[in-house]
């Protein structure tokens, strides 16, 4: 979620064209942090011996932590600690940008305090985007109720653990009626009606469906949009185990798919573009009220 | 090695469970995508253990496992739910269900219980 968003307001200020985002994307895809750029970055150790270390590494078929705490340089407490920082999104996006000389490190860190204004964050919030905490991610980027953003942080984090670490939030719009191609979805009843869905208007939805399925799928199909439907059903298993600790009973019903849908609803349909590895789809919520799924064509007779 | 009969409405579901298992040395015998379905191949394969899952059109997992349970009371099932389905829990229990899983499917906790069940 880092680097998609911190990439996409770089992109948006003009310091880096849509190429440099591609490459640290890609980059990020592909690589861990380096120890000693955890090492650094916590002040364990100067930049001059975390590039001892590098240099020595090089030339020695030995791990960076074991040169380290020979050394002297680290304890075995340290490298337990930077080892369980390699997945750290902000530490991934310097290093993608250093590695391949887009930004230097004290670039990244004053676009960043740049961000950090444009959008009023606190610096805990700073420490949340930075560290990839989806729940504070998504109470800071989206305004809604607790349920909701309870349901979206969940899917969003399901995304990013089965599905792509290349995730990004679009701007939430809240309407009663929308009309789709596609879509995968799940209702739950009992204690309130929800439901959660995936939309698109071409073949979007595959970005979830060719990873979660782990089939290359081409077309939105029966087959593509099952992967989607299991995905739902997975999230709201989930969320409806969650939600039962605190005593409250959501069933779940079998997830459903649809093509050229009306979605409508007496309450509010919460629609948050997700982008998932450069792709746009549409994540559907809606919670209280019923939200009614028809055909087109059903509609057409009906009106 | 054990024989497993997969119970899944959803394609991508079974594939998940399939090649999971088949990795671990399971042979997979047959899939149903609905109760009904699941009933007919438990009779024609007997296999050693079923997962069966809770939510499904049609028939769900409960009202097959009472139908499997009935025609064969040895017969082992696991059944795949949510913590929140509780109501559906208590009734796969009341049927004598040999133990519950849920998805996403955690791989070191699907080996370990089936090697439970099927002791």
């Amino acid at each position: 979620m880092f680097c998609r968003c911190f990439g996409n307001y770089l992109l948006e200020k003009n310091i880096i064209s849509s190429e440099q985002l591609s490459t640290i994307l890609e980059y990020r895809r592909m690589n861990r942090v380096k120890l000693g750029l955890i090492a650094v970055d916590l002040k364990l150790l100067t930049k001059e011996k975390a590039e001892e270390v590098n240099r020595l590494q090089a030339t020695m078929d030995r791990r960076f932590g074991d040169i380290a705490i020979e050394k002297g340089y680290l304890t075995e407490n340290d490298v337990t600690k930077l080892l369980a920082l390699q997945g750290n999104p902000y530490l991934i996006f310097v290093q993608a940008v250093t590695e391949n000389h887009i930004l230097s490190k004290e670039t990244v860190d004053v676009c960043l305090t740049g961000f950090q204004k444009d959008n009023e964050f606190s610096d805990m919030d700073m420490e949340a985007i930075k560290n990839g905490d989806m729940d504070t991610i998504v109470s800071l980027f989206i305004n809604v109720g607790k349920e909701y953003s309870e349901l979206i942080s969940l899917a969003l984090r399901n995304i990013n653990r089965f599905i792509s670490n290349d995730i990004a939030m679009g701007k939430l719009s809240i309407c009663k009626e929308l009309s789709y191609q596609h879509i995968a979805f799940q209702r739950m009843n009992g204690a309130y009606d929800a439901l959660l869905g995936f939309a698109c208007n071409h073949k979007e939805l595959l970005a979830m469906a060719v990873p979660y399925g782990k089939e290359e799928f081409t077309s939105i199909d029966a087959d593509s949009l099952d992967a989607v439907c299991e995905f739902c059903n997975c999230t709201n298993g989930l969320y409806a185990s969650k939600l039962s600790h605190d005593n409250i009973d959501l069933e779940m019903l079998p997830p459903q798919a649809g093509n050229d849908i009306i979605l409508t609803s007496e309450g509010d349909i919460y629609d948050l573009p997700i982008q998932v590895d450069g792709v746009w789809v549409d994540m559907i919520v809606c919670m209280r009220e019923e939200c009614k799924v028809t055909s087109i064509a059903e509609d057409r007779r009906n009106a | 090695m054990s024989k497993i009969m997969i119970v899944d409405d959803s394609r991508t579901s079974r594939k998940i469970l399939r090649s999971l298992l088949e990795e671990e040395g399971y042979e997979v015998i047959g899939e149903a995508a609905d109760g009904k379905e699941a009933i007919k191949l438990y009779d024609q394969l007997k296999p050693d253990l079923v997962t069966m899952d809770i939510t499904m059109p049609e028939m769900d997992g409960v009202e097959a496992v009472k139908e499997i349970k009935r025609l064969y009371p040895s017969a082992k099932v696991i059944m795949i739910t949510a913590a929140g389905q509780k109501g559906k829990i208590i009734e796969a229990l009341k049927l004598g269900v040999d133990d519950f899983l849920t998805k996403p499917y955690e791989r070191e906790y699907v080996l370990e219980t089936i090697h439970k069940v099927l002791g």
